[in-house]
């Protein structure tokens, strides 16, 4: 059995909706990449009211640290990135 | 207004530069058939500084080290009327000054991490669909509308 982590990931956007606070933590495998943060995600939101299709919505977002957007395939080290935190952004509107 | 002015004009306009242009993007009260009455702006603020930088450094290798950007967007509430985001470019001419202001409004729709959500006349409110980033988007994967 691999060896979980916890990942706590900030919310932004549609997706601060889902949570009082505009966090929501999480646990998945030590090495596991961020594709697999959003399956995760999904598991722990599945049953949850949201207005609109999830799903589609989460496979449009992208995860970042402080100063950059993650790859899907990437493995999220938070000794490298100097932050155990995530930023789940969903698509942007800004201007 | 002239207090924005003041401020944007602060961060420009060298001595060398014959164009300062500034952009106000201003919330209108009606979008896609609904009648508005404010907006409310979320912003992953430290990743949005490091876009708006790297947003102005691509404009600066595009275009050239002789110019001045500055670049501001409100957070939490705006209402009609009220400037959301605030773009002042100086250059030596106009003609690139009215290019890269295009293009960097553009440029920050699309890759800025900001969110509006929209407060309606009938109380229902909705966060606006948008662009999906992606871990690398730089100035040449938007095209405006003239090419640039």
């Amino acid at each position: 059995m691999s060896q979980l982590r916890i990942v706590r990931i900030k919310l932004f956007g549609i997706f601060r909706t889902m949570s009082p606070n505009s966090e929501v933590e999480i646990h998945v495998p030590l090495r596991a990449p961020v594709s697999e943060l959003k399956m995760e995600l999904e598991r722990h939101w599945e049953g949850k009211s949201f207005c609109g299709d999830l799903k589609s919505l989460l496979s449009r977002s992208v995860f970042a640290d402080e100063v950059r957007v993650l790859g899907n395939s990437e493995v999220f080290d938070p000794q490298k990135a100097g932050t155990s935190v995530l930023s789940l952004l969903p698509p942007v509107c800004g201007g | 207004m002239e207090e924005i002015h003041a401020h944007l004009s602060s961060h420009l306009n060298g001595p060398e530069h014959g164009a300062e242009l500034l952009f106000f993007g201003v919330i209108r009260n009606h979008n896609r058939g609904r009648k508005v009455l404010s907006v409310e702006y979320d912003v992953h603020a430290p990743l949005a500084e490091v876009i708006f930088r790297e947003i102005y450094e691509e404009v600066q290798s595009k275009w050239g080290p002789n110019l001045a950007v500055t670049i501001s967007h409100r957070v939490g509430r705006v209402e009609i009327g009220e400037i959301s985001l605030a773009v002042g470019v100086s250059t030596p001419h106009r003609h690139e000054a009215y290019q890269i202001s295009r293009t960097i409004v553009d440029h920050i729709k699309h890759r800025a991490p900001i969110w509006k959500k929209e407060v309606y006349e009938d109380g229902e409110t909705e966060w606006l669909d948008g662009h999906a980033l992606c871990e690398s988007f730089h100035l040449d994967r938007v095209s405006s509308p003239d090419g640039i």
